[in-house]
């Protein structure tokens, strides 16, 4: 029987619509104890595009789904902060009420839009379900909306694909089917998480081009959760860049693309196969992040960075300050990258 | 994308490399000359590809006979000279990776033939396809399948010997090994350490080892970076240049991410739907391509400066790639190209050089010409997106 | 980078239904968790995925408990003058049907035997029975698994058929027809009667493991590391061996532990029925069938009681040895 719910009445205050501090997770595991985010603090606004891009093991996915409250518990647990939407915890919230706030007010898109849709129930189907259980509708009111988004996603022949399974679809337009279902219930805030990272090029601008198109529409706020710098520098406002566990710097994307104040970010941009250096070494980081379980004193960063000294190693973790206007990094040395001489 | 907007790119290069790991700085410490390419004129091709195809035949029904064919590779020709690198891209589903498994015989081609150092290699059998196999090897995509993680790194990169005793003697495999491990970058002591307690990039590095261990003139590198994070990526294409450089060898280099193909390659093929649609040297694929599939997939990839946000020209192809088992009359690109014209859809381009600006180069379109903004009408109905 | 999230994960994160997320969360975001500066994980040895398996065996409870049954089973197999220095075929009728007391501990059965001692000596036959019969079941059935998923084809269907007409005789049904087809003559020595009841076991169970295998062995078929061993020029015989095997193993292993608890009930039952193992054999099923005749389950109890106990050990334990070893191997943990 369909349950009848009504959508939870929270609305922005000071027009944020999420505020994490100090957000901490960490995992339970065999080998130990991995810190995956240790002390994560950004903030949402309507119409906002954040991107959060780090590496694997970063832990940027791990961000989302403590967000989102998916985390699988155990071996992960959150252990300390605040995810404030409208005001709200939504760490302390009860799963009950949670239940009401995934899909209809924060909601979420994965990488692998094959494995995360049932492949039993035509797609028409799987989005209808979101009508009939958040808002109680009927099968045939509900599968109208269903075909109504799958336009809305641009998905061509609507009505005729609605009844067609996921695997008839290319993965393009399986990951638009995932859209439609995540901005179904109008959220107000949407995690992306790698959205098209299993896509080819042509399929990835399409999509990219798309929750640019809805955002607009909607004035949602947009969080994409990536490694690819280039999709980053195409759709977001603001970057914060992730390094075991830790926001190591977080601003606009143009200064942050102009000139980086964080060493780890100034290696990832400088990664990037450029022109000049064709058939040259590439700039690569030495050497690979730390475990999670044996994270090295000091700044995480400090093994693998050509700034670092003595403080580095030895002084706790450098705080997450604001360095410029609006700019925040997190290094016992920003001037120096800043300022730093280039070749 | 044009070579200013590239070039635009805030960050400077850096040539200090990071500290830490033993290899990073190493890695690819000589710089190149003058355009490999040009030394190949009067040079004789280590390998040539002529007319090859691969159709995997589709069955059905109880008796499970046969219904058609997917033509996965569908009439390649190339030349690859010695210790240059070929760089082949395409998007998934273009046959670029069963062209590398025809390359290193783990297919065998429907027709068509490989030419290696003068000797048609297609239908080798037994010990003279044993022994080509020291020449010809293949790095894979997937660090994670491509080492048996029952196995020792040592193990694993032994095991060419074990398969080849003639290589290196039993009482020096060891030291090879260490040899091998060194020279990829990593600790020569870790020859006891299992595949699953190194990282990604590490990982990769022991397969391109195992990949080298035989001394082959060719190797075939199936997407080797494409699983691996943006700081490990460089690592291991720094890496691959340096083994290049040192031991004379000739890549394939197959690869979506067309910024690491520009970097590694002196030519580049483009692949669709199991045939070549341009190829051509770096600059006359990058900035001066006459296809216009190519012209799409240029404008696709992400460009990392958000300054150059409003100023790219993005083309975005109608619908989905046609299924390879029925691919479309005529060029096969037609059905998604927004300069296709009736001609098209009868006369299968083939490909020739074809006027580019400055001289030519060997493109598949009727209709070749350079992507101007000004001269293209995509209009609204064009861009289903 | 990153592995693929299941459509729990994506269900729950839309909010549909479902209060539990799962997810390759673990994988996902930790997969470079191993990696540390220039090398593997900072002071740990070595460690092959067997020694992970044992690492984790180590810790279950589940694993210590069924260990310590095995080993005092087998012990009892092999040296039953540990336990009991009483001769179980030494037999007065003057105290048949005795119940438990100082001087038998278990009681005595209608023959007057020690019902201990019988217990105690039965094992052999039963653990006997247990082991060869999965060593046959888990050597054919692995062989052609194996052959069948690697080379495929016109061979792999018709050993996959084969194999299924096997499948479709019920192991009881199949048993007691093989049995009765050979039947036993006064005088057949011991460990050709052992060797009946193993072969009838062997012939029907094999299909179970070859299916197992051959499934395993199509998961690790398509493996980059099998592709490179043939892009060396590795021959067949040395892939199978080197590579296949040892990756596609770990799952029959696992079911042939279950497997051997519930031989040994079905050596019992056979016996049960008369055309298994039988007198004067000693085993749990013949002093169970004897137990069983008409009348001694209510008046004597403890002569069935012991046996049947000893055997539901004895079955649990391999069940449990599996269980947890199937824990220790699936490739989640790690």
């Amino acid at each position: 029987m369909p349950r009848k719910s009504t959508r939870l009445d929270l609305a922005p205050i000071d027009g944020k619509l999420l505020e994490v501090t100090d957000l901490h997770v960490e995992f339970r595991t065999r080998d130990g104890v991995a810190k995956a985010i240790n002390g994560v603090n950004f903030s949402l606004s309507p119409s906002e595009t954040l991107a959060i891009l780090g590496e694997s093991g970063s832990g940027k996915s791990v961000t989302a789904q403590a967000i989102m409250g998916i985390l699988d518990s155990p071996p992960a647990f959150v252990t300390g902060g605040q995810v404030k939407y409208c005001g709200v915890d939504l760490l302390t919230m009860p799963e009950k009420d949670m239940r009401r706030v995934r899909g209809d007010h924060i909601s979420m898109i994965f990488q692998d839009a094959l494995s995360s849709l049932n492949p039993v129930f035509p797609v028409g189907w799987q989005i209808a379900e979101m009508f009939r259980i958040h808002r109680g509708m009927n099968r045939s009111d509900a599968q109208e909306q269903a075909v109504r988004l799958m336009e809305r996603v641009r998905i061509p022949a609507a009505r005729e694909r609605a009844g067609n399974y996921p695997h008839q679809f290319s993965g393009g337009m399986r990951q638009r089917i995932m859209i439609a279902m995540a901005i179904a219930l109008d959220p107000r805030v949407l995690i992306a998480d790698e959205p098209t990272t299993a896509l080819d090029v042509t399929v990835q601008a399409q999509i990219m081009t798309l929750l640019k198109e809805l955002q607009e529409e909607s004035g949602m706020g947009l969080i994409l959760i990536t490694h690819d710098l280039g999709v980053v520098a195409d759709v977001a406002d603001d970057i914060a860049v992730m390094y075991c566990g830790r926001f190591v710097e977080h601003c606009d994307v143009h200064r942050l693309y102009a000139n980086p104040a964080h060493p780890y970010t100034v290696g990832l941009i400088d990664s990037i196969p450029r022109l000049d250096q064709k058939g040259e070494q590439l700039f690569a980081i030495g050497g690979l992040p730390p475990s999670l379980t044996h994270l090295p004193t000091g700044c995480s960063f400090n093994p693998r960075c050509r700034f670092a000294t003595e403080e580095c190693r030895v002084a706790g973790a450098p705080p997450f300050i604001e360095v410029e206007d609006g700019r925040f990094a997190a290094c016992y040395h920003t001037e120096e990258v800043l300022n730093r001489e280039r070749v | 994308m044009s070579e200013s907007e590239l070039s635009g790119l805030s960050g400077q290069p850096e040539t200090v490399s990071g500290t830490g790991e033993d290899a990073g700085a190493a890695d690819g410490a000589a710089a190149s000359g003058p355009t490999r390419a040009a030394r190949h004129v009067g040079v004789e091709p280590i390998l040539s590809v002529r007319d090859l195809t691969k159709y995997y035949p589709l069955s059905s029904g109880v008796i499970r006979h046969t219904v058609g064919h997917v033509k996965a590779v569908d009439g390649i020709s190339f030349d690859l000279f010695p210790g240059e690198t070929l760089g082949i891209v395409g998007e998934s589903g273009c046959g670029k990776s069963t062209l590398g498994r025809l390359l290193v015989s783990l297919e065998r081609p429907t027709s068509g033939s490989i030419v290696f150092e003068g000797r048609d290699i297609t239908d080798l059998k037994g010990s003279a396809m044993r022994r080509l196999r020291r020449d010809i090897q293949i790095v894979f995509q997937d660090p994670y399948t491509s080492l048996d993680p029952r196995k020792t790194v040592g193990d694993i990169i032994g095991e060419p010997f074990k398969i080849h005793p003639a290589v290196v003697p039993s009482g020096k495999r060891q030291a090879r090994v260490k040899e091998l491990l060194d020279l990829v970058g990593l600790n020569p002591e870790h020859i006891n350490r299992y595949p699953h307690e190194f990282s990604g990039g590490q990982r990769q590095r022991i397969g391109i080892a195992r990949g080298i261990a035989l001394n082959p003139k060719v190797l075939v590198c199936d997407e080797p970076v494409s699983a691996l994070d943006v700081s490990v990526q460089a690592q291991v294409v720094n890496l691959l240049v340096r083994l290049q450089k040192e031991l004379d060898l000739a890549y394939v280099f197959i690869a979506h991410d067309l910024s690491v193909v520009r970097h590694i390659s002196d030519r580049v093929g483009v692949m669709y739907l199991g045939k070549f649609m341009e190829m051509g040297d770096e600059d006359q694929i990058y900035d001066r391509s006459t296809h216009p599939y190519t012209q799409a997939l240029m404008s696709a990839v992400p460009v990392p400066d958000p300054q150059a946000r409003d100023k790219r020209e993005l083309i975005v192809l109608q619908g989905d790639v046609p299924s390879p088992a029925n691919p479309p009359s005529g060029c096969r690109f037609h059905t998604r190209c927004w300069r296709a014209q009736p001609a098209c859809a009868e006369q299968d381009p083939e490909l020739v050089p074809r006027e580019d600006g400055a001289g030519g180069h060997d493109s598949a379109c009727l209709f070749a010409e350079l992507f101007s903004k000004a001269s293209e009408e995509i209009t609204e109905a064009d861009q289903i997106g | 980078m990153t592995e693929p999230h299941d459509s729990s994960l994506a269900k729950d994160a839309l909010g549909s239904s479902g209060a539990t997320a799962l997810g390759a969360v673990l994988e996902d975001d930790l997969s470079g968790i191993d990696a540390t500066t220039g090398g593997p994980v900072v002071g740990t040895k070595p460690r092959s995925l067997w020694s992970d398996a044992w690492y984790d065996l180590r810790r279950d409870p589940l694993f210590w408990i069924s260990a310590v049954l095995i080993v005092v089973f087998i012990l009892m197999a092999l040296f039953p003058g540990l336990f009991t220095n009483k001769d179980p075929r030494q037999c007065d009728l003057s105290v048949a049907r005795h119940i438990p007391s100082p001087a038998h501990w278990f009681g005595t059965d209608i023959q007057g035997c020690d019902v201990y001692a019988r217990t105690i000596y039965g094992a052999r036959s039963s653990i006997l029975v247990g082991i060869l019969a999965t060593l046959g079941t888990a050597i054919i059935g692995s062989a052609v698994g194996l052959i069948a998923g690697f080379r495929g084809g016109w061979l792999d269907t018709l050993l996959s058929r084969t194999g299924d007409i096997f499948y479709a005789i019920p192991l009881l049904l199949g048993g007691i027809i093989i049995l009765y087809t050979f039947p036993n003559q006064v005088g057949t020595p011991y460990i050709v009667v052992v060797l009946k009841v193993v072969a009838a076991l062997a012939i029907l169970g094999w299909p179970s493991i070859a299916r197992l295998m051959r499934s395993s062995v199509l998961q690790v078929m398509p493996h980059d590391y099998i592709q490179a061993a043939k892009a060396l020029g590795a021959k067949p015989g040395r892939i199978i061996l080197s590579h296949v095997l040892p990756n596609a193993m770990a799952p029959v292993m696992v079911v042939s532990t279950i497997n051997l608890g519930s031989y040994i009930a079905i050596e019992a039952t056979l016996s049960y029925l008369g055309i298994g193992l039988q007198e004067p054999a000693i085993s749990w099923g013949v002093s169970i069938s004897d137990a069983s005749g008409l009348g001694y389950v209510r008046s004597a109890p403890f002569m069935l009681l012991f046996p049947s106990l000893f055997l539901s050990l004895a079955v649990l334990a391999f069940i449990f040895l599996g269980e947890a070893s199937q824990n220790a191997f699936d490739p989640k943990r790690h």
